[in-house]
Order: C-alpha cells, then structure tokens, then sequence
C-alpha cells in the first residue's frame, strides 16, 4: 500500500454530491510536513451578507410552557434546551439558576419552580 | 417528549427516515434529497433525533443541533472523504446569538492594544501585505465534541462524533503581529474577541486568553484561509484565530480585537466556563469532588473508524479493508491500532500522508474476520509523545475530552 491508495478513497464521497452541494476539494497542495511559509496569493476580499435560518420551534404545549417559551427564547432557540438529555428536577433548577446568574437572564424568582418543574415534566429523569 | 423535530428548519415538508441513526439514510439521499428540503437522522444515544439542515449559508448538508446562535455537526461519512474537510461540512459553533451577517472587508479592523508599546488597527490588505503568510493543517475540535456518548449523560451540547474537523488554515502568525505592536515587559496573558455579542447586556462576552508566551510561539496564527477558501461566515470570516492542538474553544472566530493583558484574565468564559478537572484525560468518577479545575487547553489522540458504521455486516473469511482518521492531540500521531475482536489483539494500521503535527491523519488496514457472528471493531491512536487513548471511556461533569478506544460493532456474514 502506498500513499496513493489514501487518496483513492476521497472518491467515495457519496452524500454531499449526490445532493447536489458543491463540496470544495480538499487541498492538495501540502507536500511537506508541519507548517510552512505559503505561497503568497493574495485573497480576494468579497463583502459577505448572509441570512442566518430562524427558529419557528416553541416549547411543548403543557402546564406553564408558557414560561419557557417567554423566558427560554431570547437568547438561543429551543434546541438549546429540548436536545438535553432527560435531567433530574435539581438538574433542571440548576440550569434555570444558570441562565439567570451566569447569562443574565431575567426570570423572575416567581418563576424559578415552575419553569423547573415544567422541564422536568417534558423532559425529567 | 412527544416533539419529534424540535428547532427544524423551517420546512414545508419533511422526510424522516427511521432507523437513520445508523446513518444509512445518507446513502438515500441522493435519491430522497431532490424532493424533499430535509432529512432526519437517529444519533446512537437517548433524545440523539435530529434533522439534516441545508439551509445554513455556506454549508451543505449538516446534522442540526441548535439553530440560533447555530450549532451543526458534521456528519460522520464526511470524514471518509478525505483527510481536510471541505468548508461546506466543516461543524459550526457559536455560544452567543448575535452574530454579524454582514461583514464588508473594506470595513473591517483587527485591534491589537492593551500591554503594548504601539496600539495597531490593521485593515485586512494590510495583514495580508504587511505579514509573512503561513500555512498549517490543523484539527478543530470542540472541547464538548463526542458529548452525548458521555454516560451518565450530561448537559450541554448534545454532539456526536462530528464537532471536529481538519482544515488547511492560511494566515499570519500572532507572534508576528503581536511583535508590530511591540509587548510590554510583564504581559501576563492575551485575551481575543470576536464580533458575536450576547442578546442581553448581561451575557459575558465571549473572549478567551491565552498565556503570552503561547501566543507568541509562533505556531498561533490568525487564519485568513481556510482550505483555500475565505473562511465561511460561520466559521468565523474574516479572521479566525487558531490555536494548533487545543480545543477550539480557543479559536476566536471573527477576530477584531486582540489585548494583551498585565493580569491574569478573569473573565467567565476562562474562569467559570470551560474549566476540567485536573487529571489524566480530565477523567474524575460522577460525583468526585474536591478536584482542582484549570481551564482547558491541549487536546488529547483520538481515532475513529469511517468505512464500517455499527451494525453493518462484513463478509466473514474474507480480507476486509478498514479505514478511517486519527489525530494525536497536541503531538504527531504515533501509530494506530486496530482489534477486530473486542480489544485481545492488536495490529498496526499503516499510516497516510503525514500533513503535520496537528492534522488528522488517515490510516487503513485489512482483518479477516474468520467465523459467521458479531465482532466488535476496536481503534486505539497513541500519539508521538507515546500517549494512547484511554479503554475506559473519561467522563467529567461539563462532558469535555471525550477521547475513549472507538468500538464499532459489526456482524460477520
Ligand atoms: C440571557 C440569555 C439566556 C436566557 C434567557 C436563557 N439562556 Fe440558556 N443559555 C444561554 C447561554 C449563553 C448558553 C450557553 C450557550 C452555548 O454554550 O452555546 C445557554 C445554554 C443553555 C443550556 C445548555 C447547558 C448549559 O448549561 O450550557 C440549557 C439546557 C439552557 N441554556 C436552558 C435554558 C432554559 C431552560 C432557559 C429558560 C429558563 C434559558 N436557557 C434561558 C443564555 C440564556
């Protein structure tokens, strides 16, 4: 076997063609080891404006989703908090007391227990 | 939870495939992908449903972990491709929401300032014209990568094995610039910026430091390339810094602003955030405590197996070629080890095109698995300062480091 045998296989992309997304090749160009001063090719800079996707998601309907969906949103989508893993009731505080203390996030002391317990019922070990 | 898709792509219709987990489904794209805006996928842990996403800018296909701010894993085959990962499946990270989604190069500045004898604003021409390019191959991995295998599960984000990828990266070295500037005697650390903020006053920015004389090792560069390519704007166009054989914590993305410090830095994201036991392999048992923390830092050799998934049937009797990718962390990948039996025996894997230090390196080897039955595959990379991957998974509260002997079950036919 030889190094060539090693660049046969990146023929066997199969997923990003066959969806038709242009993959960009992987370079070939690093023939030595280790870093190394570059061929100075100036970029070219082009002015990016993107649309970034939104989140439509809001929290399961139940007792006190509400809640979550006025205090869980703001700052990232519900993903965030729906792709934990099932979390104990102490778990769960623990992560509301979090968003509070170390992000900012303004729950109300009113709030904490039934945010908490609305979690735990959605998602609670 | 009864929610199947929770934070989708806003898409009219959907396709799931069930028992995509094995990532089979992707073969099926090609045909599926045409008429549908999005697939799903089953990752191999509890709550591991996700959709592929197609509708990030400048990305392809990627598993969706978090829409806003984006998180999107790579998904797995595309580490079978090649030993760099194209731009357009290169994972995306980002802690706060407020990323710029305009960024106009003529415009943009990268501040050096703080603890230096001659603050600089320098445009981007400039950078590129005033500063000796350099090239690296590097993985980025995120500290959190491999997270949802962690058992018992933990917080946070729920990745797979798909955090991570491997980027010829173009730039200038920091030592480089941080030498214009000129540092003062008794900087202690440099703290980088980007230009993502929180929604709320009240989120720490986040900035990360490194200790100076890190930063100016001249292996530290600030990227302006990426793969041959500008950087895509989720990872970090223009300027990303990169920080070779550490976690990608460390790599500010959008760079602009750069501050050497006289003081250790106390920010949250250094001093709270991203911390790990002090151990091997920031290993502790669930609920050890009194164990003093440091922030993490050097990564640690992995290896993964990208021809064979589990589950997938091998002919028994026969040669069968297994392939895949290994990294040493924060040195050269020694060797790679592969056992077809569950970890008794060991062979040698042969190694490919060494690309550097830090780069993923692809291996292969062949096994004749001799009777019908399951087996499972084994993968171990010790690195060329003679550390191997651990047999026993590590495990620490915040789901850092994940770096354990990858096992592949497999059935021989
Ligand atoms: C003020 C902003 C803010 C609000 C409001 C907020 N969060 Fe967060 N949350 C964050 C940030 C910042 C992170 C870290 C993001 C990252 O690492 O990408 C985070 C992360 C999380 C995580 C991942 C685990 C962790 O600790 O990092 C969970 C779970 C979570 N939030 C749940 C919630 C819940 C539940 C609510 C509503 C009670 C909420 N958040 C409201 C800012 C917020």
């Amino acid at each position: 076997m030889n190094s060539a045998s090693f660049i046969r296989y990146a023929g066997t992309a199969v997923a990003a063609t066959m969806i038709g997304v242009a993959c960009t090749a992987p370079p070939t160009s690093v023939t030595d080891p280790g870093r190394r001063t570059a061929p100075s090719a100036a970029p070219t800079w082009v002015k990016v404006s993107v649309d970034l996707p939104t989140s439509g998601v809001e929290f399961p309907a139940g007792q006190d989703a509400d809640l979550a969906n006025v205090q869980c949103l703001i700052c990232h989508s519900a993903g965030m908090v729906l792709r934990q893993p099932a979390l104990t009731k102490e778990q769960w505080r623990a992560e509301v007391i979090k968003m509070r203390s170390a992000f900012g996030a303004l729950i109300p002391d009113g709030q904490v227990e039934a945010v908490t317990d609305y979690l735990h019922r959605i998602n609670g070990r | 939870m009864t929610r199947r898709d929770p934070d989708g792509p806003p898409s009219s219709r959907r396709a799931f495939l069930t028992g995509a987990g094995k990532l089979t489904a992707l073969g099926l794209i090609g045909a599926a992908a045409r008429s549908v805006p999005a697939l799903a996928l089953e990752l191999p842990f509890a709550n591991g449903h996700r959709e592929l996403a197609t509708n990030f800018p400048g990305k392809g296909p990627m598993i969706l972990l978090r829409t806003r701010p984006p998180l999107l894993e790579t998904p797995f085959e595309v580490f079978d491709q090649g030993v760099f990962t194209p731009n357009d499946r290169f994972y995306v990270r980002w802690h706060l929401a407020n990323i710029p989604t305009i960024i106009d190069p003529a415009e943009f500045t990268l501040k050096v300032r703080g603890h230096v004898k001659t603050p600089l604003s320098i445009n981007l021409d400039a950078l590129v014209r005033d500063f000796e390019p350099v090239e690296i191959a590097a993985v980025n991995q995120c500290s959190g990568n491999s997270r949802g295998f962690f058992e018992p599960r933990v917080a946070g984000g729920e990745w797979a094995n798909g955090a991570m990828g491997n980027a010829l990266w173009k730039g200038v070295r920091l030592k480089d610039v941080l030498d214009r500037a000129g540092v003062k005697a008794g900087a202690r650390e440099v703290r980088f910026n980007g230009l993502d903020t929180g929604i709320v006053p009240g989120t720490p920015d986040f900035v990360k430091s490194l200790g100076v004389d890190h930063a100016r090792d001249g292996e530290v560069m600030i990227a302006y390339a990426m793969n041959g390519q500008p950087l895509p704007l989720l990872n970090g166009f223009p300027l990303r810094l990169v920080v070779p054989g550490w976690y990608a914590t460390y790599w500010i993305k959008m760079l602009d602003d750069i501050e050497v410090l006289e003081t250790p830095d106390d920010n949250f994201w250094m001093k709270k955030a991203y911390l790990i036991p002090d151990t091997p392999f920031a290993n502790i048992s669930p609920g050890q405590t009194g164990v003093a923390s440091v922030p993490i830092n050097r990564m640690v050799p992995r290896s993964f197996i990208t021809n064979l998934k589990a589950e997938d049937a091998v002919k028994s009797g026969r040669s069968i070629p297994v392939r895949g990718i290994a990294f040493g962390g924060d040195a050269g990948v020694g060797k790679v080890l592969l056992s077809s039996d569950g970890g008794a025996a060991w062979q040698e894997a042969k190694l490919g095109k060494d690309h550097g230090t830090y780069s993923f390196r692809q291996w292969e080897t062949s096994i004749r698995i001799p009777a019908v039955g399951p087996r499972v595959l084994m993968v171990k990379a010790v690195n060329t300062a003679g550390i191997a991957q651990p047999e026993r998974a590590n495990w620490n509260g915040s789901g850092f480091m994940r770096n354990v002997v990858e096992s592949v079950p497999v059935r021989a036919v």
